[in-house]
């Protein structure tokens, strides 16, 4: 049975906005037992000329600014079958703890995978502006739904 | 330039359950998939699967190490090519594909590889990089 596809191209999330916060950047410095103490040492980013922790390249990713259930669900992909595919990330400006991201994740593309499990892809993009209005990441990434 | 012609190695950690559980954490990430292993099991996968954020994050770190920091790292991308399983080691390298010089400025085209210990590719990579004029200049 094909199930219908309900999710449209150019459809998108809710504006999400949130504070990147220093303890966040800390618990993932740690998870992964990063080495550049920017990411968790105030005293060290701001003698390497940033004005706080710095979030590392791939931080931003992560699901604290926009719940990944309400991300994903907002196209109809169910969480628990979802797997990352392909991820492209574009810097315009560090990003540091205190700063207040806003964005949207608009799908930009959809198609039919077939495989031995066949699947969908969800072609997302995530455009992240900070408080000064002005564009500090680009995410665009492929998240995989394995069909029922 | 020479030492951004020159791919470092970098070698993860064993990734623990503990690593996952953390992660999962810190990046707001709620999926049994990389928790429950009885979910992860009855979709066919052989244990629960690490996720993709600790792939990205070393992969982050290591091109930033690369780049000579952050602010040179332009842009990147990665597919992931096979799943990561609790209990591996991954394998970051790398070597400079093209180099490049505009009016805007000299740039570095790398492509990484990530690797299980088995010698299966898990991930690959590219990114551009910007290359500070101080250290494009003949030395």
């Amino acid at each position: 049975m094909i199930e219908a596809v309900s999710a449209s191209i150019g459809q998108s999330t809710p504006l999400f906005r949130g504070v990147i916060e220093r303890l966040r950047l800390a618990d993932y410095a740690k998870a992964l037992h990063l080495h550049n103490p920017i990411h968790y040492d105030r005293a060290a980013a701001i003698a390497a000329g940033y004005r706080d922790v710095v979030a590392p390249p791939g931080f931003i990713i992560s699901h604290s600014l926009q719940p990944r259930s309400l991300k994903l669900g907002s196209f109809g992909i169910e969480e628990r079958r979802a797997l990352m595919g392909d991820m492209r990330f574009e810097h315009f400006a560090p990003i540091c703890a205190g700063d207040e991201l806003s964005g949207r994740t608009v799908l930009v593309d959809l198609q039919d995978k077939q495989g031995k499990r066949p699947m969908e892809a969800f072609s997302l993009e995530t455009r992240f502006e900070n408080q000064l209005g002005e564009t500090v990441l680009v995410v665009n990434e492929t998240i995989m739904q394995v069909k029922q | 330039m020479a030492g951004l012609r020159q791919a470092p190695e970098f070698l993860s950690p064993v990734i623990s359950r503990v690593d996952i559980a953390w992660i999962c954490v810190a990046t707001g990430d709620p999926s049994p998939l990389h928790l429950d292993e009885r979910f992860a099991t009855s979709l066919g996968h052989r244990s629960v699967v690490v996720p993709g954020t600790m792939v990205l994050g070393w992969l982050g770190q290591y091109l930033e190490e690369w780049a000579g920091g952050q602010k040179n790292l332009r842009h990147w991308k990665l597919r992931f090519t096979s799943p990561v399983w609790p209990d591996e080691q991954l394998k970051f390298s790398g070597k400079a594909a093209k180099e490049e010089s505009t009016e805007a400025g000299h740039y570095c085209e790398v492509e990484v590889e990530v690797t299980a210990l088995d010698g299966r590719t898990v991930a690959k990579a590219s990114a551009r990089f910007a290359v500070p004029a101080e250290d494009g200049a003949t030395k």
